[in-house]
């Protein structure tokens, strides 16, 4: 089903269709980590958006809007994120951990999860299209077909969001 | 992290990775980089699809629906079995104590005033014979079994496609259309039917009447058995339509013909359209003249029901909202005694 649209994607996933579904996880699970990334510790992430996908292909007949599928396993991400930290055995994880170091480098490890923790303490609207561009690598255009924001909202809040991250880790302009 | 940046919507870079490299926002993306999630790194493992147990369930409830409808056919097909000339089995109850017996082809139960039975016909049903009744078992068979009652009354319940009893009254013959009756005979050789379920037919050499449930006739020898009359008709009307039915030739008949016409109600259209078809002229229009009135003819008759002929009438006779005389299946509560 390649070349084919989310709607078509979730309609074949819920008559069953696994490798539609595995189309749909390519294509938004940037999209959800990002979302827990702008939230949660970063080390918990990876494991957290295979349960989400996990848990949205059980629950996907639920979805009575195939376009909806973004906003709908946007929810999901966000309220387990809330999860996370109502539960007391996952909320004890270190927040401040640093990425996987296999793979930083030493030079950078300390200013990403700086970066990373002052991405978490910026208003909702700018942390996730932050996180999208800065972390995942997508453009402006891509963030915005993917999250089903207008073009403008997405620039809006990726150079007033920029600009308070920059201020909030002191970097000079 | 390198410091030089610019923070106006002209950072093309930071939209759209176009233009000249940013370099603070190269330097957030150097260092987030290895914390980006990359799909095909992290295959989705979905659950196997659930193994489902083979739905049995069908293949069980079919199966055992199949052993259902065979067991039935073939329990039905042994019921309707019996060999010709065999006996009846029966229970006597006199004075002195009961018995049981068997009514041989041939032989005559002659029952005195104190004494019943209760005879098997064959496994098709049973007959209580009452005291002071004479029968006399003539044939029987899988097809047919015969009897004759020359007095005393007798109460049949058979379940069974129709003309399986056929029972002989000096008056005329009796034929179960799959039923429950009684039947009376008098000293006279008139023959008094009422049935209980189904439909049961008189006949005898002047001509036929076929009886439904609820309904009653009497069948002598000298004439065509009676129109069939509900027992719950008013006893007006079942004195004028017998009055009517038995007068002598040329008799005036005009007051029970008055009487049938005020009393008739809706469910006596079927005794209303027998007697007209018996009758001509005058009184044929009255009866059916009246009839159109509790119950119009169908729509397939036109013209004035009043001058309809012996087809015609046959026909709104059909249209009556009456159970199918062979529908004796419908019937499948007189399998059980006590009916």
């Amino acid at each position: 089903m390649a070349g084919a649209s989310v709607a078509q994607l979730v309609r074949a996933s819920q008559q069953g269709d696994r490798d539609a579904f595995g189309q749909l996880y390519e294509r938004f699970a940037a999209y959800v980590h990002a979302i827990l990334l702008a939230r949660l510790p970063p080390q918990e992430a990876p494991d957290l958006v295979q349960d989400i996908f996990l848990s949205a292909f059980q629950r996907l007949r639920s979805l009575r809007e195939p376009a909806a599928f973004a906003g709908w396993i946007a929810a999901i991400a966000r309220n387990r994120a809330i999860d996370f930290f109502r539960h007391p055995a996952m909320a004890v994880s270190d927040d401040s951990a640093d990425p996987p170091a296999e793979t930083v480098a030493p030079d950078v490890r300390l200013d990403a999860a700086r970066a990373l923790q002052a991405i978490r303490e910026l208003p909702d609207a700018y942390r996730e299209t932050l996180v999208l561009r800065l972390v995942e690598g997508l453009t402006g255009p891509e963030i915005a077909a993917l999250t089903g924001l207008t073009p403008d909202s997405v620039r809006v809040n990726l150079h007033r969001g920029f600009k308070l991250l920059r201020e909030r880790l002191g970097i000079a302009t | 992290m390198t410091t030089s940046t610019r923070d106006d919507d002209s950072n093309s870079y930071l939209w759209d990775r176009s233009g000249e490299v940013d370099p603070a926002v190269a330097d957030f993306e150097r260092a987030f980089g290895p914390l980006a999630y990359r799909p095909a790194e992290r295959p989705l493992a979905l659950p196997a699809p659930p193994v489902l147990p083979p739905r049995r369930w069908p293949i069980i409830t079919a199966l055992a629906a199949g052993l259902v409808l065979v067991t039935a056919a073939s329990l039905f097909y042994w019921r309707l079995q019996w060999p010709a000339g065999q006996a009846w089995r029966m229970a006597v109850a006199t004075e002195s104590g009961a018995r049981t017996d068997t009514l041989a082809v041939g032989q005559s139960l002659k029952l005195d005033a104190n004494s019943t039975a209760s005879v098997d016909i064959a496994r098709l049903g049973t007959m209580s014979v009452q005291p002071g009744a004479e029968v006399t078992l003539r044939t029987t068979g899988s097809r047919r079994h015969q009897l004759r009652l020359d007095r005393g009354a007798v109460h049949i319940r058979v379940w069974a496609p129709p003309q399986r009893i056929f029972v002989a009254t000096p008056a005329g013959n009796i034929i179960d259309l799959g039923c429950t009756f009684t039947l009376a005979v008098d000293d006279s050789g008139t023959a008094r039917l009422t049935v209980q379920t189904g439909w049961v037919q008189m006949e005898n050499v002047h001509g036929e009447s076929l009886v439904p449930a609820g309904a009653s006739s009497v069948m002598t020898a000298d004439r065509s058995p009676l129109v069939p009359l509900y027992d719950d008709a008013s006893p007006e009307f079942q004195r004028a339509v017998r009055a009517f039915e038995t007068r002598v030739a040329d008799a005036n008949v005009s007051a029970e013909l008055a009487a049938i016409r005020r009393d008739a109600r809706g469910r006596d259209m079927l005794t209303l359209l027998m007697l007209a078809v018996r009758e001509r002229d005058t009184v044929r229009a009255s009866l059916l003249e009246h009839a159109a009135t509790l119950s119009p003819p169908p729509r397939t008759l036109s013209g004035n029901p009043a001058a309809f002929d012996s087809n015609a009438i046959w026909e709104w006779r059909g249209s009556l909202p009456l159970p199918p005389p062979k529908a004796w299946w419908r019937n499948w509560a007189d399998v059980f005694p006590g009916r």
